[in-house]
């Protein structure tokens, strides 16, 4: 077979990632410079930080776009293990916000390890799949079992933070990469679904989560707690409308916002770039998760698809629950959008994932 | 499958993005401007209230000022240590300004919270924090119940701060302007600003040195005398402005509720009374416009008179005889008035009444004013007639009489009297003046004439001798009228005298009327007169109205008395002193021994007139024996307060000009041997 390899890394998921990070970095300037100002005396406290953790996101993105993957293969294990550590020590010495431990101070910032754990399972995944194809194990407790036990590892130590939204993306992404890697699929469907219930179920025993969840159903009923920031992130969106109020001039990051820079900061894309902003973001991310839902589908190894189909779940699954917060689609969670968000427990696992992609893009055919 | 699931996720994003800002964009859009629209009022500055001249009677602190009252002070020295270096000021100077003796006053103004704050710590008596926006009152007392008092929502309550409060409050502004959500304006926002119209100053007709004169002497009166209370008002009879009104007790409008509500009560406006005599310069009018009689038509009096089933007797027993009407009014005869009242029948004599103004409000812009009360023309039968004619069976407040009084006095005309002069914007551009409104023409030139006549024949052979300052001319009644008690008359009385002066020329009209005075001799002629003489005595010369010329130079100078040394002695003492030296004293300050007088002793003064005294506690006196003193400001001071400031810190006064002080030599501040001579410059504004 004459090379039909792809020489060049894939640009589709380049160039939309290049435009998210750099788009991200404006977000977060005009997002955050009220904030900063009123924290620290500098409106460029928080920018600062942003552009610092670009400049390493495009070096881990780097890294990982020039590992030779046949060898990396074997991090899998040491890397996983060392997420479980981290996950394990936070619940030990993670610093307590509002009842939970879900960040470790590390001085010079705060770390949130299942930031980290999150492509740190992916990758485990695609190891384990490449590894039993080799050994020719396909029955349902090696397909099936053993994947979930591995995924439950880091799901419930998660859980234990508590972050219940986390842990549920753990669930979702390990059963839909176990899924897609077997074909126990039928019974697979009749344990995952009533599990994915029961645990959703479980999880909102409690009144206090189930109103924060039936808030955003109509959120005008309690305005001003459980349905303040959905409420407000509408007004910034409809402050928005088609064209935004343009760049800089949204009103609503003036600490109406609840988390303006971080976990909110959609609402201001929203309001200052419109709907124009925000299909624009949606697209950018949709045509990373298609280009690399592709990519699973082109690769020629097990490691390389799996990788290239879980990353891809993870990074379409998280920026559409984030919107889908802010839209007011879902209940308020605490999960980041990808490339944008400011800070880098979210900006150097996602650079890694992109950087992933690019790496195994390189090395397909190109499907024609 | 998983690209079909993201695909139809996002398609649901998409679809909901889109649904939010394009059909729901301006729905919220509304709601969020309106939620970041927050509107705040901006209030408006008070406007002052100003007497005639200009001098502040009430005013609106802009800013935290801190007040003290010396006699509150332990030990000065000691407060002026803790409050000096707060307030960054010169201790020394502090502690003279803080020395018993001192005028209560303004130490410190623009003070922030913190210095408030240490200042509370250091617990200090004695001192008033006036908040920003807090109304003041700098005369105390002067003029209380008339100012009335303004609550601390810039809402006037009583008084003018109640009559005029929609001039004085102003309007609130209105800031709409878009907020953060921690309340900060954002710039470049949406902002809709209506600035607050701030309140009018109100000047009052009132002045304040004539005010200041009725107060001291009413106040001496129903002391020496023993009375419940009084009151005097004094108005300018041709327009009907009311120079003063004064009524006793006092009340402090920066402490109003240590009054009770009736001591609030502008008596000589909100309450009617039975007027006694004055009341007979109606009958006599009336008879003399109707050709009923005249000045020189004789009279009878037996001593009594029957009416239906009474008998009305005359003050004095078995009569005055044969006597002119004009005789009969001097000698306050009953009988004759009430013959008078009879021949005139009912109906005209009660047309009378309610032409010169009895039975219905004047009109002053006052709240609450009384009506009085009179009979209805079926029930005014003769024996009301009879004695309605002395002032019996009929209520009247203060203020319908004096309007009355004026309208002889001014040629015939009632005049609706007002006490606000002037509106005032805070540039002091004049915004609207009140001009005097004639109520109606009452009686004919020719008869107003015959009664003026009456009424001076009154104070040079009758009744109200005692009510002439040496060289004027006064024309006027006097009133004892018996007290209504339990459906009868008892014991009590209300002594009054009523004039204008001059008589030829008035210029003023006074009411005096003290009430239930205790001692034997209860006349007006007795115990009000005296009281008219010394108010009449300090407006003449405060107005500059030379005497009449029929007053002989010789006389005048018989007049002439030698100012007493009375310093040192105590009150009783030196009032005594005063007196055998036929001088009046006006009391000031609260203690036992007299510190200071003005004029000052050995000097000539005019027989009757006033001679302010300072008494103070004994111990201070040995402070004020310092060789040097400091110069007080006397700017925007009359003569009468500059000269009792210039007094009290050991300075003589050469004054020039009249009205108010505008420049003064040596300048204030400055130490100076006492006695030294101050020169001030006076002129009217």
């Amino acid at each position: 077979m004459k090379d039909y390899r792809q020489r060049a890394y894939d640009m589709s998921i380049f160039v939309p990632a290049l435009l998210l990070l750099g788009a991200g970095l404006v977000m977060v300037f005009s997002a955050s410079q009220m904030q900063a100002l009123a924290d620290y005396g500098d409106m460029f406290y928080y920018i600062k930080k942003q552009i610092l953790w670009v400049i390493l996101g495009i070096g881990t993105m780097y890294l990982c776009m020039r590992l030779r993957l046949e060898n990396a293969k074997k991090l899998a294990i040491p890397v996983f293990l060392a997420s479980l550590a981290a996950l394990a020590a936070v619940l030990v010495i993670g610093k307590s916000v509002g009842g939970a431990k879900r960040w470790i101070n590390l001085g010079i910032g705060t770390l949130q390890p299942s930031e980290f754990a999150k492509p740190a399972l992916i990758y485990l995944l695609a190891w384990y799949y490449d590894y039993i194809g080799e050994q020719g194990k396909t029955d349902f407790v090696y397909a099936v079992l053993v994947p979930m036990v591995l995924t439950a590892s880091a799901m419930g130590l998660v859980f234990l933070e508590p972050d219940f939204s986390t842990a549920g993306l753990f669930l979702v992404l390990g059963l839909t990469v176990v899924f897609t890697n077997t074909k126990h699929k039928a019974v697979l469907t009749m344990i995952g679904v009533p599990v994915v219930i029961g645990g959703f179920i479980w999880a909102v025993r409690e009144p206090y989560r189930w109103r924060r969840i039936t808030g955003f159903l109509n959120p005008w009923s309690d305005a001003r707690s459980s349905g303040y920031q959905i409420v407000q992130t509408l007004y910034a969106l409809g402050s928005g409308g088609i064209k935004g109020l343009g760049l800089g001039l949204s009103r609503q990051k003036m600490y109406y916002i609840p988390e303006q820079h971080t976990d909110f900061i959609f609402a201001v894309v929203g309001e200052e770039l419109g709907l124009m902003g925000t299909l624009g973001f949606g697209v950018l991310y949709l045509i990373i998760a298609i280009r690399g839902l592709r990519l699973a589908n082109l690769a020629e190894d097990t490691f390389s698809s799996t990788l290239a189909y879980g990353l891809s779940m993870w990074i379409a699954l998280q920026a559409f629950i984030n919107m889908g917060v802010v839209a007011n689609l879902l209940p308020v969670t605490g999960m980041t959008l990808p490339l944008v968000s400011a800070g880098g427990s979210s900006m150097i696992p996602t650079m890694a994932a992109i950087g992933l992609l690019l790496n195994i893009s390189r090395g397909t055919q190109q499907g024609r | 499958m998983s690209l079909i699931l993201v695909i139809f996720l996002y398609s649901i994003l998409f679809i909901r993005l889109t649904y939010i800002q394009v059909f729901k964009a301006s729905e919220y859009a509304a709601e969020a401007l309106s939620q970041r629209v927050k509107p705040s009022e901006v209030n408006p500055t008070r406007g002052r209230i100003l007497d005639r001249n200009g001098i502040e009677l009430a005013y609106s602190t802009s800013s935290n000022s801190i007040f003290v009252r010396p006699q509150d002070l332990k030990d000065p020295q000691k407060a002026a240590s803790k409050l000096a270096p707060i307030l960054g000021l010169d201790q020394k100077k502090l502690a003279t300004q803080l020395e018993p003796g001192q005028k209560p006053g303004i130490i410190a103004r623009k003070v922030s919270y913190e210095q408030l704050r240490s200042i509370a710590q250091q617990k200090v008596a004695g001192l008033t924090i006036l908040e920003q926006g807090q109304r003041f009152y700098p005369k105390g007392s002067l003029a209380g119940q008339l100012i009335g008092f303004a609550g601390s929502d810039n809402q006037g309550l009583e008084g003018m701060e109640a009559q005029c409060d929609g001039t004085l409050a102003g309007t609130a502004g209105l800031l709409q302007a878009e907020r953060d959500a921690k309340g900060n304006i954002i710039p470049g926002g949406q902002e809709v600003f209506t600035p607050a119209v701030d309140g009018l100053d109100v000047v009052l007709t009132i002045d304040e040195n004539i005010q200041y004169s009725c107060e001291k002497h009413l106040e001496n009166a129903v002391k020496e005398f023993g009375a419940k209370g009084g009151f005097a008002i004094a108005m300018d009879p041709i327009t009907g402005e009311l120079l003063a009104i004064a009524t006793y007790p006092f009340t402090n409008p920066n402490d109003p509720f240590t009054s009770s509500t009736k001591q609030r009560r502008l008596t000589p406006i909100t309450d009617s009374y039975e007027p006694g005599s004055t009341f007979k310069l109606i009958v006599a009018a009336a008879a003399i416009e109707e050709g009923l009689a005249d000045l020189d038509d004789k009279f009878y009096d037996p001593g009594h008179i029957k009416v239906a089933n009474a008998t009305i007797r005359c003050w004095k027993a078995g009569g005055h005889g044969e006597q002119t009407l004009a005789e009969a009014m001097a000698n306050s005869c009953n009988p004759v008035f009430s013959s008078l009242a009879l021949k005139l029948g009912p109906e005209k004599f009660m047309h009378y009444v309610t032409a010169f103004g009895f039975g219905s409000k004047t009109g002053v812009d006052f709240p609450g004013e009384a009506t009085g009360l009179l009979h209805s023309l079926k029930q005014f039968r003769v024996v009301e007639q009879a004695t309605y004619a002395f002032g019996q069976g009929l209520s009247v407040t203060g203020l319908q009489l004096v309007s009355a009084l004026s309208t002889i006095a001014n040629g015939g005309t009632l005049m609706r009297p007002y006490l606000v002069k002037e509106l005032r914007d805070l540039s002091g551009t004049l915004v609207k003046r009140t001009l005097p409104a004639k109520i109606r023409k009452v009686l004919s030139d020719a008869t107003v004439a015959k009664v003026q006549k009456m009424l001076h024949d009154v104070t040079t052979i009758g009744s109200g001798t005692k009510a002439v300052p040496a060289g004027y001319k006064v024309a006027g009644k006097t009133g004892t009228a018996q007290k209504p008690e339990g459906g009868g008359y008892g014991d009590k009385r209300i002594s009054s005298f009523m004039g204008y002066l001059p008589a030829d020329d008035p210029k003023v009209a006074i009411l005096v009327a003290i009430d239930e005075p205790s001692t034997e001799n209860r006349y007006g002629g007795t115990v009000a007169a005296p009281v008219f003489q010394r108010i009449a005595s300090d407006i003449m010369r405060y107005m500059e109205v030379a005497p009449s010329e029929q007053v002989k130079a010789s006389e005048k100078v018989a007049q002439l008395t030698k100012v007493p040394d009375v310093i040192g002695t105590e009150r009783a003492r030196a009032a005594a002193l005063l007196r055998s030296a036929g001088l009046v004293m006006a009391a000031e300050g609260e203690g036992t021994v007299a510190t200071e007088m003005v004029p000052r002793p050995g000097t000539s003064a005019t027989k009757g007139s006033a001679v302010m005294v300072y008494f103070a506690e004994q111990g201070t006196k040995q402070e004020k024996e310092g060789l040097e003193s400091v110069v007080p400001d006397l700017r925007g001071k009359s003569l009468k307060s500059a000269a009792i400031a210039a007094g009290l810190s050991g300075f003589a006064l050469s004054p020039e000009g009249s009205g108010i002080v505008y420049k003064q030599s040596p300048a204030p501040g400055g130490r100076y041997l006492k006695g030294t001579l101050i020169a001030v410059w006076l002129r009217t504004q």
